[in-house]
């Protein structure tokens, strides 16, 4: 220890005291979550990735419109050299079908469809690191056990649980947000740059993408608590990534196979087992989020390429929420019993 | 280092007896383990209290359940006069503790700096300047300034050790609990925490400290229990659980002979009222090792040592050694603990299961 440090106790620095506030001191919790998120080496790795891939893909639709764009005219309207009465279409003509084929593949790269194909990119590329991420941040608590820190400090569990769900939400609202910002700032460039025209979009319009936000936020945040209640009960990373991407590949191999399983038993048996099983799909996680965002992102621009299931909004609604709610609850369940004896 | 260590709240004099710490029954088990059984414990505020027990003895379950992070199966925790299973109670009492367990736990990617800032966090301190300096000065005071920008995964077990001490007085706790706190630390750090925690009880600092370095709880603890197999055997101030172990050593010139007086004295007992007890023990460090590697420890009054070698004398039993026995706190453990005496030793049978004061 410092034997020069000062002698006096009168020199001692007054501590400020706790606030004893308990939201104020879950805000603070949840910087400090943040804190930690952006000071792992892994969330500068996985943001690259995500812009990376996400350029890769813009890139390919790029060079597709490239290739549209340079292409000689098409072979159907020249006429062949002893044809009667062919007339070969005129400069005008030719144009038009070229800009009617790159109006047909831009949408990705045109403000604002660009919004809705980033958001279908994020639900599956972002998904998976989203979720990389929120295993990592809540399991490697475990690992490092760094959980009694906190709880031998007065914080209490419901806090530090808080404060990590309020820390996810703001990481997917980020996710979300960073990347409608990129898609639009690629919806106004590239697009435009192959001479497609964008429209601004009207009040309701710049309604639909705020709604368009909150759902696409809320669908990432979604997976993210199925992350923390998995890291939560697997005690550490590799559960809450492994369980998670179980539960979306599980998601992704059972609708299709439940819906085409339902429809041959109501084909072959006639009979309710079928529809029953052709609709449990219904009821994931998945479908009701994916119904959400289509819902959010219907009128007036149609920002969600994919309509979703055919779910009222306040069915998706509540279903998903349930589905946070559980997620929570068994986290909070699980380690308002469990022992710290890391 | 007077100003890391500021006066407690309540620290003079007339609270000397507030019991800051009280369990009463605390059992924890985990599944068929019994690992905490029945344990009552008091601390006063101002005490440096030792925990002690061999491995497994419950030591780490007990500071665990102090601390909130392992709930107990039975009994009661009081902290500060507050009800431990009260969520809100419990964390009020915290708020006023600060604590090492085991191996310090940090964020290794972080560095000992951004560490305290998260534990200030935790500790309920707003991201305020006054907290900023606050968490220098408390890595300056263990000596880490020079290396607070490093992060953690970089520092020697002894710097980890460090750490974890600057987080447990980062708040000017009113109570430091310290699981081992010289893990690690070379000896000139031991000796450094050694007097970090005598200079927190001079300042009315309640010190919980558990530890398997009896020589070093000896130098420094007021108070002490000690724990086995979860069971509490013996707590008390420690100058008067050593006072038991006060007495008569005497060193034969063979194993016979020693046995021959060991029989002689035993049955002297009866007769002889200030004759409490004989045991064989192992010679303290230091003095001579008779052949057989025994002594016998005669448990009188020291001015009565001419008489027990008349007594012996009367039989033909002459003393090759006859030498005043001072108590220390290790004879006393093992004595306890039942651990590596010798296995003629009627020693653990002289014992009551609460030896020392209570």
């Amino acid at each position: 220890m410092n034997s020069t440090a000062p002698q006096a106790s009168a020199n001692a620095l007054a501590i400020p005291a706790p606030s004893g506030f308990w939201l104020i001191e879950v805000l603070r919790l949840t910087r400090w979550e943040l804190y930690l998120a952006w000071r792992r080496v892994m969330a500068k790795v996985l943001i690259i990735l995500l812009v990376v891939f996400y350029a890769i893909v813009v890139g390919f639709v790029g060079f597709a419109l490239t290739t549209i764009q340079n292409q000689p005219p098409p072979q159907a309207f020249q006429c062949p050299p002893d044809a009667v009465g062919c007339q070969a279409p005129t400069q005008e003509q030719l144009d038009a079908e070229r800009a009617a084929n790159i109006a047909q593949f831009s949408g990705p790269v045109t403000f604002p469809s660009s919004l809705g194909f980033a958001a279908s990119f994020t639900r599956i590329v972002g998904l998976i690191l989203i979720c990389i991420m929120a295993g990592t941040l809540v399991g490697s608590e475990y690992g490092f056990s760094t959980q009694r820190l906190a709880l031998s400090r007065g914080t209490s569990r419901l806090q530090i649980l808080t404060a990590q769900a309020c820390a996810l939400a703001i990481i997917s609202m980020i996710m979300a947000g960073g990347m409608m910002v990129l898609a639009t700032l690629v919806g106004v460039t590239v697009g435009p740059a192959f001479g497609v025209a964008i429209s601004m979009p009207s009040f309701g319009g710049w309604m639909e993408i705020a709604k368009f936000f909150i759902a696409f936020s809320f669908s990432l945040f979604a997976y993210t608590l199925l992350a923390l209640a998995a890291a939560t009960l697997g005690k550490g990373t590799a559960a809450g990534i492994g369980l998670t991407f179980g539960v979306i590949v599980l998601e992704l191999i059972l609708t299709p196979l439940l819906t085409a399983i339902g429809a041959v038993l109501v084909g072959i048996a006639h009979n309710d087992f079928g529809n029953v099983l052709a609709h449990i799909p219904d009821w994931f996680l998945g479908s009701n989020v994916a119904a959400l965002l289509g819902h959010a992102g219907q009128y007036p621009i149609a920002l969600a390429p994919d309509p979703g299931p055919n779910f009222t909004f306040a069915r998706a609604f509540v279903v998903s929420i349930i589905y946070c709610a559980i997620f929570f609850g068994a986290s909070y369940l699980l380690l308002s019993r469990r022992d710290v004896t890391e | 280092m007077d100003a890391m260590v500021a006066p407690a709240t309540s620290g003079d004099t007339t609270h000397a007896v507030e019991v800051v710490l009280a369990t009463t029954g605390l059992t924890k088990r985990y599944n068929k383990r019994l690992a905490v059984n029945g344990l009552n414990l008091e601390v006063r505020r101002g005490d440096v209290f030792g925990l002690l027990g061999p491995n497994g003895s419950g030591k780490s379950t007990t500071l665990r359940m102090v601390l909130g992070l392992v709930w107990p199966t039975a009994g009661s925790i009081s902290l500060f006069g507050g009800d431990h299973s009260q969520s809100d109670q419990r964390r009020a009492a915290l708020r006023r503790i600060g604590a090492v367990v085991e191996q310090p736990a940090f964020y290794p990617y972080l560095s000992g700096q951004q560490n305290l800032r998260g534990v200030a966090t935790f500790a309920g301190l707003p991201s305020s300047p006054e907290t900023r300096k606050r968490v220098d000065e408390a890595i300056g005071y263990v000596g880490l300034s020079e290396r607070a920008n490093d992060a953690y995964r970089k520092y020697s077990l002894g710097m980890k050790q460090r750490l974890g001490i600057a987080a447990a007085l980062l708040t000017q706790p009113e109570m430091v609990v310290l699981d081992e706190p010289t893990n690690g630390l070379d000896p000139a750090g031991m000796v450094e925490v050694r007097a970090l925690i005598q200079q927190l009880a001079q300042r009315g600092i309640t010190v919980l400290l558990a530890s398997h370095l009896l020589h070093e709880v000896q130098q420094v603890c007021t108070r002490v229990a000690i724990m086995k197999e979860g069971t509490l055997l013996a707590q008390g101030e420690v100058s008067e659980l050593l006072a038991a172990q006060i007495g008569v050593q005497l060193g034969f010139a063979d194993p016979a002979t020693l046995q021959h007086a060991w029989e002689t004295l035993q049955a002297a007992m009866e007769a002889t009222p200030w004759l409490r007890g004989t045991r064989l023990v192992i010679p303290e460090a230091g003095s001579w090792v008779p052949p057989g590697g025994q002594a016998l420890f005669v448990d009188a009054p020291l001015e009565r040592a001419p008489e027990i070698n008349a007594l012996l004398a009367e039989h033909g039993i002459f003393a090759a050694e006859l030498r005043r026995r001072e108590g220390n706190l290790e004879q006393y453990f093992l004595a306890l603990t039942g651990e590596n005496m010798p296995s003629s030793s009627p020693i653990s049978s002289s014992i009551p299961p609460q030896g020392g004061a209570a």
